[in-house]
């Protein structure tokens, strides 16, 4: 009897958490709605104080970055806008949208840097680990797993030796693709987590050859360049840019996607 | 001869810079070759004048040779002027210098105190002419507001009888946009008195100055060349000239004081986003040739702003024509005309457009926005939104035979941004990622754990169908002993020929009611291919015809057949349960 009543207690409790993170979520919702009513009126920098108030909470979404990114592009901050763009990128790496309004903002930063040439197998590994997210490569090779042991299991259960040659054989093959969608998974996972990508958001910085005033001056960057970084000190950060010239910036300088 | 002697005078020890003054050489001898060292830091203005006089007075000749120059300073500072050289019978005589201190400051507009007449007709002695006569640049206002219209006058204060012979230097106004009056009036003659002195005042000169940026500007200084008629300096030729005081025409450069103009920003507060840059009081007017048209006609806006000031910068104002519409350039007249008054008259802009396609289209109202200085206000009138229905124009012959396609090609606009997502997505926690999560591994095993489950259970139950075979074949056994049980009473009694004949009978029993055939219908040909049909296997259907065989031979010749009857009993039962378990 009492284990009932406490079974029944945890679940109330259950439910009311539940019904306050709805509630949560519903707030947010509102915010968002009044945010691109802002936008849709021009007053994109109460659009943007909005939109930013809803990351305070620690929640994320690719559209929510995107619409940011645009409210930023609309005032001419360049760097925000490139910033957000990239992290709705992460979350939704082939969104049409995204990928116009982030060659558009790229088109305005100051700096034309050559990407170094890369091999094509790179690029094509690129190409298709940036096709979807890490939680889309997970779903995906949770589904193609359920799929080859569904094979497996006509394999099997089938009477009929045809049925069973090519659940066989398939259920191989898709098993085989399973392990390489997850190693894909992973890899974007990683990608993703331990991203080292930045963006510039100081209007003009020079990179120095050492973490110090006094390093000799290499070349200068702009606002809303992308930048890797390769490793980080006390208030200086040793970056990469996309020719594959390296150097020190101020850390606060950047931000990272 | 003895007693020559050399003298240098000037009018004024301490003058400003460019304030005309006179120096004089005298010479009681005639000279030649006159040399003044340090002219060269003057400017000289007139001269030099000669004036002889010889006079015999007691016996005693007396002559004179003066020069006169009228010059003024370049620059600020003393300046020693002199010694003056000149050539006498012979002999060069040199003169005394004198030191002038040039100041900065005011010229000619200092007046004298005196007081002597306003008359016309007073002759003022001449070393004061300066005073006498000087021009002015006046402005009706000091501090504007950028594009506010400045009336500039030049006007020549004399108290002498004089005549302007030209204008020298029209100043060079900078920062300025300045508007000349066409048909001066020059004969404009008026009093003016200045600490309590009478001048007539002649008006040089008046244009109009819009100050095109904000600042101190300066109207640099104005210069007049006149004619005066002065007393002459020199001793009277004749009678006639004893009487009238001898005159001379002498010619003298005057110059004015720079005036500084304060000009002011246009107030931020207020302005107007299509503000640019009117300033003075004005109408608008605004008039569409057609409201009503068929396509490919061609149709007038008319912008008609009226009024007074800087009319002449009013740049064509900005129309927002549906982007379907081709349009020409403005066309712009102006019909301004600069008086005395003021600078007024109206500007005229013309848009032609021609509306390509037929629909209703809306255009915009246009705003002219200016700037009232006399009310330090901005203020912005409207033109009318007009409704233009474009009927579906005749197409003209060309193109109907030419194509008969009427596309065109895309008319790209502009490029932007896209648009924002309305909706919100899934809002999922910062850094959380579904790869390598519980869920994930969950999601990722529990197909792995259902189907080790299925093989699992999939095996029990294959163990189990095998036991349900074995139940079967037990039952199958029991059958076969009821139906041999009158042949195992047989074996007992050792009875081979009931024996022989009762296994046959209940093969053949069995079989029929397995088959679904009677009895009378059975032969081992037809059992053989039935039961092959009913995939049982042949070696069981060997053993059955064999058995069967077996069986009819000993019934006619019991004796012949040879082997255990315990044996063939066994086989028997053995062989119905194989076919109770191999018939499908």
């Amino acid at each position: 009897m009492r284990l009932v009543k406490r079974k029944i207690s945890g679940t109330i409790l259950l439910l009311f958490l539940w019904t306050l993170s709805f509630a949560n979520k519903a707030d947010q919702s509102i915010v968002f709605d009044s945010a691109n009513a802002a936008y849709a009126t021009g007053r994109y920098d109460t659009a943007i104080k909005l939109y930013e108030s809803i990351l305070e909470k620690n929640v994320e979404s690719s559209e929510l970055y995107y619409n940011l990114g645009n409210a930023y592009y609309k005032t001419n901050e360049i760097g925000l806008a490139i910033l957000n763009y990239e992290r709705a990128k992460k979350l939704n790496p082939s969104d049409e949208d995204l990928i116009t309004n982030l060659k558009l903002a790229n088109q305005r930063t100051e700096d034309k840097i050559e990407a170094a040439p890369e091999l094509f197998i790179t690029e094509w590994k690129n190409g298709i680990v940036n096709l979807l997210n890490e939680t889309g490569w997970s779903v995906l090779c949770i589904l193609l797993l359920c799929f080859s042991l569904i094979l497996m299991i006509t394999y099997i259960a089938a009477g009929n030796k045809k049925i069973k040659k090519t659940g066989f054989f398939g259920g191989l093959v898709f098993l085989l693709i399973t392990v390489i969608i997850f190693f894909i998974a992973q890899h974007k996972y990683e990608l993703t987590k331990y991203s080292a990508d930045a963006i510039i958001l100081s209007s003009s910085v020079t990179a120095t050859g050492s973490p110090s005033e006094k390093g000799t001056k290499l070349f200068i960057l702009h606002e809303g360049t992308k930048v890797t970084i390769l490793q980080e000190e006390t208030e200086w950060a040793e970056i990469r840019i996309a020719n594959g010239n390296v150097g020190w910036i101020r850390s606060n300088s950047l931000k990272k996607i | 001869m003895l007693g020559q002697k050399l003298t240098l005078q000037v009018s004024k020890s301490k003058v400003t810079v460019g304030e005309p003054f006179q120096i004089t050489v005298n010479l009681d001898a005639r000279g030649s070759g006159l040399k003044i060292a340090n002219i060269n830091e003057f400017d000289v203005y007139q001269g030099p004048y000669n004036s002889m006089s010889t006079s015999l007075i007691n016996g005693v000749l007396t002559q004179s040779h003066t020069l006169t120059y009228i010059i003024g300073a370049k620059k600020e500072g003393k300046v020693t002027l002199g010694p003056a050289s000149m050539n006498s019978n012979g002999n060069t005589l040199q003169s005394n210098s004198v030191v002038i201190e040039v100041v900065k400051g005011k010229s000619s507009t200092t007046t004298q105190g005196s007081t002597a007449g306003a008359s016309q007709n007073v002759t003022p002695p001449s070393d004061n002419i300066v005073d006498n006569i000087f021009v002015r640049t006046s402005v009706n206002k000091s501090h504007v507001y950028m594009g506010e219209v400045i009336d500039v006058t030049f006007k020549v204060y004399t108290r002498l009888e004089m005549q302007i012979r030209n204008f020298s230097k029209f100043p060079a106004y900078d920062g300025f946009f300045v508007q000349d009056i066409k048909d001066k009036t020059n004969g404009n003659q008026t009093t003016e008195t200045i600490n309590g002195v009478t001048y007539m005042v002649g008006e040089v000169y008046k244009t109009y100055a819009i100050p095109q940026h904000t600042g101190k500007l300066t109207i640099d200084p104005y210069e007049v060349e006149c004619l005066v008629r002065q007393k002459s300096k020199r001793k009277p030729r004749d009678l006639y000239e004893m009487m009238t005081g001898g005159y001379e025409d002498v010619l003298y450069k005057l110059k004015s004081q720079p005036v500084n103009i304060e000009v002011k920003a246009l107030p931020e507060e207020g302005k107007p986003a299509d503000f640019t840059g009117a300033v003075g009081n004005y109408t608008y007017k605004a008039a569409l040739s057609k409201e009503k048209v068929k396509a490919n006609e061609a149709l007038n806006l008319t912008l008609t702003i009226s009024g007074k000031g800087n009319i002449k910068l009013i740049e064509p104002l900005k129309v927002n024509f549906p982007e379907d519409f081709e349009t020409y350039d403005v066309k712009t007249n102006e019909n301004i005309s600069v008086t005395n008054n003021g600078i007024s008259g109206s500007k005229t802009f013309d848009y032609l457009f021609i509306p390509r396609h037929e629909g209703d289209y809306k255009i915009d109202p246009v705003n002219f926005s200016y700037f009232d200085p006399a009310k330090r206000e901005y203020v912005t009138l409207t033109s009318p939104a007009y409704t233009l229905h474009v009927d579906r124009g005749e197409e003209d012959a060309a193109t109907v035979v030419g194509s008969s396609s009427r596309q065109s090609d895309l008319r790209v606009l502009g490029n932007d941004i896209r648009y924002i997502k309305t909706e919100s997505g899934k809002l999922k926690e910062k850094e959380s990622y579904f790869f390598g999560s519980a869920l994930f591994y969950s999601c990722l095993i529990s197909p792995i754990l259902a189907f080790m489950t299925f093989i699992l259970l999939r095996k029990r139950n294959l163990d189990q169908n095998k036991d349900a075979i074995a139940v079967k074949s037990r039952k199958a056994t029991k059958m076969a002993r009821k139906r041999l049980s009158l042949a195992s009473q047989h074996l007992k009694s050792n009875n081979k020929e009931l024996f022989y004949i009762e296994i046959f009978r209940s093969l053949y029993g069995y079989l029929s009611d397995k088959l679904n055939i009677p009895v009378s219908d059975l032969n081992k040909e037809f059992i053989s291919e039935k039961l092959k049909n009913k995939q049982v296997s042949g070696n069981t259907i060997g053993q059955l015809m064999s058995t069967l065989d077996n069986c009819e031979y000993a019934r006619y010749a019991p004796g012949a057949v040879s082997g255990d009857l315990q044996n063939i009993y066994n086989s028997t039962v053995d062989l119905i349960t194989k076919i109770e378990d191999e018939v499908s």
